[in-house]
C-alpha cells in the first residue's frame, strides 16, 4: 500500500499539478487584520484575527486589502472563521478584468470553516486580474464572528493535498437532492473522492502485482487484495461518517427535545408551517376542500402536505388553480408566496391570469400567503 | 412514553416474523439466529401493513389495539407451537462453535467491524429520532396517505387529480401518486397508532430497523452459504456503510430501502434454496417476492426476475433457453398488441418504448462510478464480472440462477435509464440512484459469494500443496 501511495502522489503531482505562470515565485498574500476594511458591524483586533460583531442587518463585508493580483498566480486560499452559528453564510466576492469587472462570488459550501483550504482555480470566474476582493458574512444580528485567516497562496503539492483533505473533511447539511445522489464534493473540489481512491486502489494492486513478479517466493493471496480494497473503502467511509456525525450534531441542536409541531416550527419550513397552522385555525367548516396555489413547487408541495389530513388539492405542474367549474362555494384557496394567484377587490374574484378563477373573500393574509373562501 | 410505545411497535413485527420463521428453520444450522431474526424482522415489517389492509378490507377501523391484538395472538400461537415442537423433537443438535474456531486476530477484526456497524446504525437512528419528515417524495405521495389514514382510522381512497376535482363531497383524497402501494404509509400509520398521535420522527423508526434486519439477514445467508464470519461481517459493513442507503435511512420516508431489502431477501433465499433445497428457504423466496410487489410498483419487475432464475435452475440449459425465448416472444407480441396506455409496474408501455437517451448514460455512469453513493461498490462490480467468469463451470452453474436474476434486473435498470423516456431520471440523478438501492444489496451478495469462492479455492490449493510437501 505504501508503494501504491508513492505512485499515487507522483502521479498526482505530475498529471494534475496546477499550472504556474512563468516568472519568479509569487509572494503569498497573507491575512493582515489591521489593514482590513469592515463595511458594517463592530470590528475589534484580537490575537491573530479580527473579531466582528454583526450589525442589526446581520451582514458584514470585509475587504482584506486593495491589492490587485493575477488569479492564476494564486490557485489556493486558506480561510479561517470561528463562529458558533449554524446559519452563518460566508461568501467570497471579487471582480475580474476578464469578466468585464463584474462581481463574481462563491458561497462556502462546507460549514467547517475554522481551517479550510480552497482550490480557487476551480472557482467559476477566478481568472484574469483580481481586484475588489471581499468576504461577505451573514448571520444573526449581534453574533460575533472571528476571522483568523484569509490568505492566498501560489501552487504547491502540499497545498493541493491540503485542499483535497479539506474536501474530504467538508460538511454540508442535507439538501433536497440528498435523496438522489451523494456526490461527495463541493463545486470548488478538484477531484471526486471515489475515482481518486479507486486510482489509489488500482496503483496498490499494481504494486502488489510487481512485488509478486519480483519476489517469486511470494504467493498471490486474495486476502491481500481484500485488505487493500477494504482499507480504501474505509478511507472513504471515514469521511462519510465524519459528515454524518456533524449532521447529527446539527440535527440535535435544532430538533432535540421538541414535539412534532415545535420541530416543524424551527425547521427549514418554519415560516410556512406557522402560516399553514394559522390557516388551519381559520377554517370554519369541518371537512372543507382546500386548493393550494403557489408558483414555487417546493412551497406548494410542503404547504399542501402540512394541510393534510384536510382534503387538499395541489397539482405539481400546470395552472395554480383548476377551472372555475371545479371550485364550489365553501371551498378554500390557500395561495402561498410566491404565487400568481391574485385577488381583485373590485369584483371580489380570486384567480390566475389565463387560468381558474372564482368569486371569493379574503379570510386571512400575511407575508407567507393568503387564505380565501370561495363564495 | 412515546418512545416506549414506539419501541413496542417496532418489537412486535420482529417477534411476529422471527418466532414464526423459527418454527421452520432447522435447529443447529450455521448462523441460525441471524437467519431467523434478520429475515424474521423483514417479514414482520412487511406483514404488519398486510394485516392492516385485511383489517380495513373487512371494514374494521385501523386502531392500534385491534392490530396489536392480532399480532400478539399470532406471536403467542408461534410461541405455543415452538414449545410443542421443542417438546416433541427427539433430534439432538450441537451449536456450531463459530468464535472458538476463529483466530484472535479474526475475532478482534470481527468485533471492530461489528462496532463500526453499530456506530453507523446508532448515528442514523438518532438522526431519525430527532428529525421530522424531510424528503420531497415522502411529503408528496407517501406520508400524505399515512396522515389521512391515521386521522380517519381507515384507508380512505386516494384518486388522481381529475377524479378528485370531479367528485365533490365524495370523501376521496388526492395526491401526486394516488395509486402507489399502501405498505409504506401503513407502516407509518402503525407507528403513529402505537404512539397515539402524529409523530413525524418516531414513525420513521422502521427504516432503521429495516437496515438492521437487512444487514443481519445478509450476514446469516452468507454464513449459511459457507462464508467465514469475518468476511460475512465485512460484507455487512460494506452494505451498511453505503452513503445513499444511509441517506435513505437518515432521511426516512421513501420505499426504496424496503424494496431493496425484500428483493435482496428473495435473492439470498433463492441462492440458499438452490444449493440446499431446504423448504423454508423456498418459502422465503415466495414471501419476499410477494412483498416486492406490495412495496413499490417496480417491485413486480424485480419479483419477475426470479422466474428465469428458477427456469435455469430446474431445467436443462436448452429447455430453459427455449422457455425464456418463448416468454420473451410472448411479451414482445403482447407489448405490440395492447394499448400504449397500459400500465406495467407503474410505467405506461408508451413510456417504456425504446429510444436512446445518451444523457441517461452519462447520469448512470456518474451515479455509479463518480459520485460517492456506493463508495467503491461500482468498481467492485467491474472486477467481479471477470472473476465470476474465471470460476470453474461446476461452480458457475451454482450461481447461474442468481446471476441471471440480477443480470435481468440490471438489464432492466439500464434499459429504463438509457433507452426510455425515463432517461431524465438519470441525467438529473433524480431516480437512477434511488432505483439502485433496490438492486445493490442483491448485487453485493453475489459479489461476496464469488469472492469467497476464489478465497476458498485458494485455501484448498494451499492446503493441498502443504499436504503434498509433508507426504
Amino acid at each position: 500500500m505504501l508503494l501504491g501511495a508513492v505512485a499515487f502522489f507522483i502521479g498526482l503531482s505530475q498529471l494534475y499539478s496546477v499550472a504556474v505562470p512563468p516568472g519568479p515565485a509569487v509572494e503569498e498574500i497573507v491575512w493582515d487584520p489591521s489593514s482590513a476594511k469592515v463595511a458594517q458591524g463592530v470590528a475589534t483586533l484580537v490575537d491573530g484575527g479580527l473579531e466582528i460583531q454583526l450589525p442589526p442587518s446581520g451582514v458584514t463585508i470585509v475587504s482584506p486589502s486593495d491589492r490587485r493580483f493575477a488569479a492564476q498566480a494564486y490557485p489556493f486560499l486558506h480561510i479561517g472563521i470561528e463562529d458558533s452559528s449554524q446559519h452563518l453564510k460566508v461568501s467570497i466576492s471579487w471582480k475580474s478584468t476578464t469578466n468585464a469587472n463584474k462581481h463574481q462570488s462563491y458561497t462556502l459550501e462546507s460549514e467547517l470553516r475554522s481551517s479550510l483550504w480552497l482550490a480557487t482555480h476551480e472557482l467559476k470566474g477566478w481568472e484574469g486580474e483580481i481586484h475588489s476582493l471581499s468576504l461577505m458574512i451573514s448571520g444573526e444580528p449581534g453574533e460575533t464572528v472571528a476571522i483568523t485567516d484569509f490568505s492566498f497562496f501560489g501552487a504547491s503539492g502540499s497545498r493541493q493535498l491540503s485542499a483535497i483533505f479539506s474536501d474530504f473533511a467538508a460538511y454540508a447539511p442535507w439538501r433536497r437532492g440528498s435523496m438522489n445522489s451523494y456526490t461527495g464534493v463541493t463545486s470548488a473540489s478538484s477531484f471526486y473522492p471515489v475515482p481518486l481512491v479507486a486510482t489509489y486502489l488500482a496503483l496498490c494492486l499494481l504494486a502488489y502485482a510487481l512485488l509478486l513478479f519480483w519476489k517469486t517466493k511470494l504467493q498471490f493471496d486474495w486476502r491481500v487484495v481484500a485488505v487493500i480494497f477494504l482499507a480504501c473503502w474505509i478511507a472513504l467511509d471515514l469521511s462519510w461518517q465524519n459528515r454524518l456525525l456533524h449532521q447529527l450534531a446539527d440535527t440535535h441542536h435544532t430538533f432535540s427535545g421538541k414535539d412534532t409541531a415545535e420541530k416543524l416550527a424551527v425547521g427549514p419550513d418554519g415560516k410556512l408551517f406557522d402560516f399553514v397552522s394559522e390557516v388551519k385555525r381559520r377554517l370554519e367548516t369541518e371537512d372543507p376542500r382546500i386548493f393550494v396555489a403557489s408558483s414555487d413547487e417546493y412551497q406548494g408541495l410542503r404547504g399542501a402536505y402540512y394541510l393534510y389530513p384536510f382534503n387538499v388539492f395541489w397539482a405539481l405542474r400546470g395552472q395554480e388553480l383548476p377551472h372555475r367549474e371545479f371550485m364550489h362555494s365553501g371551498d378554500y384557496i390557500v395561495a402561498i408566496e410566491p404565487t400568481e394567484t391574485v385577488f381583485s377587490p373590485v369584483v371580489n374574484v380570486v384567480g390566475v391570469d389565463g387560468g381558474g378563477s372564482a368569486p371569493a373573500e379574503i379570510v386571512f393574509s400575511n407575508k407567507s400567503g393568503t387564505l380565501y373562501r370561495v363564495k | 412514553m412515546d418512545f416506549l410505545t414506539a419501541t413496542i411497535a417496532l418489537l412486535l413485527p420482529v417477534l411476529l416474523g422471527g418466532l414464526w420463521l423459527s418454527l421452520f428453520v432447522p435447529r443447529g444450522i450455521v448462523a441460525r439466529r441471524a437467519l431467523v431474526w434478520g429475515n424474521g424482522a423483514l417479514i414482520g415489517l412487511m406483514l404488519i401493513p398486510q394485516i392492516m389492509r385485511a383489517q380495513d378490507a373487512v371494514g374494521l377501523p385501523l386502531n392500534f389495539s385491534f392490530t396489536y391484538s392480532i399480532v400478539c395472538t399470532l406471536v403467542v400461537l408461534a410461541l405455543i407451537a415452538r414449545v410443542v415442537i421443542t417438546r416433541n423433537s427427539q433430534v439432538e443438535y450441537t451449536k456450531p462453535r463459530v468464535f472458538a474456531a476463529m483466530t484472535t486476530l479474526h475475532r478482534v477484526l470481527f468485533v471492530i467491524f461489528l462496532l463500526m456497524i453499530l456506530l453507523r446504525v446508532a448515528t442514523l437512528g438518532l438522526e431519525v429520532l430527532w428529525r421530522p419528515l424531510f424528503p420531497w417524495d415522502a411529503t408528496m405521495h407517501w406520508a400524505t396517505k399515512a396522515r389521512v389514514w391515521f386521522e380517519f382510522q381507515e384507508m380512505v381512497p386516494f384518486v388522481d387529480n381529475f377524479t378528485w376535482l370531479s367528485s365533490p363531497g365524495e370523501d376521496v383524497f388526492t395526491d401526486r401518486h394516488p395509486g402507489y402501494p399502501a405498505a409504506i404509509p401503513l407502516l407509518q400509520v402503525w407507528m403513529n397508532l402505537a404512539i397515539g398521535h402524529w409523530n413525524e420522527s418516531l414513525m420513521n423508526l422502521p427504516w432503521v430497523l429495516c437496515l438492521l434486519a437487512l444487514g443481519t439477514a445478509l450476514y446469516g445467508q452468507l454464513r449459511f452459504a459457507g462464508v467465514n464470519p469475518l468476511l460475512a461481517i465485512v460484507a455487512t459493513y460494506l452494505l451498511q456503510s453505503m452513503p445513499l442507503i444511509n441517506t435513505h435511512v437518515a432521511l426516512a420516508g421513501y420505499a426504496d430501502l424496503f424494496l431493496g431489502a425484500a428483493y435482496c431477501g428473495a435473492l439470498m433465499a433463492f441462492q440458499s434454496w438452490v444449493t440446499t433445497h431446504q423448504r423454508w428457504q423456498g418459502f422465503l423466496v415466495i414471501l419476499f417476492a410477494v412483498f416486492c410487489s406490495s412495496i413499490k410498483s417496480e417491485g413486480v419487475v424485480w419479483a419477475l426476475t426470479l422466474i428465469p432464475a428458477l427456469a435455469v435452475t430446474l431445467m436443462t440449459r436448452r429447455q430453459a433457453a427455449k422457455l425464456i425465448a418463448l416468454v420473451t416472444l410472448i411479451m414482445v407480441v403482447l407489448l405490440t398488441v395492447v394499448s400504449k396506455d397500459t400500465v406495467i409496474a407503474g410505467y405506461t408501455i408508451e413510456g417504456l418504448a425504446p429510444s436512446l437517451h445518451t444523457a441517461g448514460l452519462v447520469g448512470t455512469v456518474k451515479v455509479t462510478w463518480l459520485h460517492d453513493n456506493w463508495h467503491l461498490f461500482g468498481y467492485l462490480l467491474l472486477a467481479i464480472i471477470p472473476l465470476g467468469l474465471l470460476l470453474p463451470d461446476t461452480v458457475r452453474k451454482e450461481f447461474l440462477g442468481l446471476s441471471l436474476a440480477l443480470g435481468v434486473a440490471a438489464g432492466s435498470y439500464i434499459y429504463l435509464f438509457l433507452f426510455t423516456g425515463f432517461g431524465w431520471g438519470a441525467s438529473n440523478f433524480a431516480a437512477v440512484g434511488r432505483l439502485g438501492i433496490q438492486i445493490v444489496p442483491g448485487l453485493l451478495f453475489l459479489c461476496i459469494l464469488i469472492f469467497n469462492e476464489h478465497l476458498y479455492r485458494r485455501e484448498l490449493q494451499s492446503s493441498a500443496k502443504t499436504t503434498k510437501s509433508s507426504v
